[in-house]
């Protein structure tokens, strides 16, 4: 997550509602599942939560000083190429387009900021916590069934003898 | 911590992120420039705020594109009316969901795809027409599902993270 969000090229994936985030939850998640051995209890949606969310906190802090140290050392090599890509080319865009996209890209940010630090703190985990639930959608185990001891599994409920007052109850039924 | 204080609290989050993004225009109303601009910069990390690509409030743009704000905004509007569309009281998704399980994990991915083929259009395409009605079309047909797919997933797992009784739990595998 945060090598996608400081490499040059790399992080425009954020700009796809925040892909690169979400994909590093949901990689997260994957790395996660691989540490399951059959013996152990299966992973849940509230440990994908917790694993996206942590790693939202990981790339947050990897991006900022990554960023940072590559910029540093070779400059701002997406900026650079995007402004005289843009000026050497001649796409038919709405008027002021062009202007607006040279004034964004030659906007200069304090690369240590706490502010640049704390709006990633913010935004990362978040979007990380949201990585991890859809990791969990695609990951989870195969159908489980969560049944707290003391109460009846759903198999249990259906009564032994069918009533006319009293019809076989179809909760929790399952495909 | 009950379901419904977790789902509150979800859609109090929403509510807070979709108001944040309409924010900016309505503080330069006030004179308060300057903390719009506090705003803005908070989501240029999460998106190009690209003045021609953005709905326009009070003549100023909000906070984030048109795509990212029907997106936003019909997120939270998927996230107040889940209810509508859960099949049973049990918040595990694919028995909550019954007849509308379009709503189930990975299937709400396909509602992505139109949103996805604007976007490789618009790149490969320079001819083709830009319109913000269709990226806000098309962020709303992505956005909605989504919220409506995400809430029982969120609260069940919110449920599982804070609940005391959670090794009490026997877990059976069909």
């Amino acid at each position: 997550m945060g090598v996608i969000s400081s490499v040059p090229f790399l992080n425009l994936l954020n700009c796809c509602c925040c892909a690169g985030i979400l994909g590093g939850g949901v990689l997260a998640v994957f790395f996660y599942k691989n540490h399951f051995l059959p013996e152990m209890p299966p992973m849940t949606s509230g440990d994908c939560l917790s694993v996206g969310a942590s790693s939202g906190v990981v790339g947050a802090f990897v991006s900022f000083f990554l960023s940072g140290i590559l910029i540093f050392s070779f400059g701002d090599i997406a900026k650079d190429f995007f402004l005289s890509w843009f000026r050497n080319q001649d796409f038919p865009m709405p008027p002021g387009t062009f202007e607006e996209i040279e004034r964004e890209l030659l906007r200069t940010e304090a690369l240590f900021s706490f502010w640049n630090l704390l709006f990633s703190l913010i935004i990362y985990p978040l979007f990380g916590m949201f990585g991890g639930l859809i990791g969990w959608g695609i990951f989870k185990p195969k159908q489980i069934v969560y049944v707290q001891q003391g109460i009846q599994t759903p198999q249990q409920q259906i009564p032994q003898q069918t009533s006319q007052e009293n019809p076989p109850s179809e909760i929790g039924k399952t495909e | 911590m009950s379901d419904k204080s977790i789902f509150r609290f979800l859609l109090l989050g929403t509510f807070f992120w979709c108001l944040t993004i309409l924010l900016p225009p309505i503080l330069v109303l006030f004179n308060l420039s300057n903390e719009g601009a506090v705003i803005m910069s908070f989501y240029s990390r999460i998106c190009h705020q690209l003045d021609s690509h953005s709905i326009h409030l009070f003549g100023n743009p909000l906070a984030v594109c048109a795509r990212c704000s029907s997106i936003y905004f019909s997120f939270f509007l998927g996230v107040l009316v889940w209810k509508k569309f859960s099949h049973t009281p049990t918040l595990l998704p694919k028995e909550s969901f019954g007849k509308y399980s379009i709503f189930f994990f990975p299937k709400v991915f396909i509602f992505l795809l139109p949103m996805l083929f604007d976007v490789f259009i618009n790149s490969i395409e320079q001819n083709f027409p830009y319109s913000n009605v269709r990226r806000i079309v098309t962020g709303i047909i992505f956005g909605f599902p989504f919220g409506i797919s995400i809430t029982p997933l969120f609260i069940q797992s919110i449920k599982e993270i804070f609940s005391a009784n959670k090794n009490n739990f026997k877990i059976l595998q069909s």
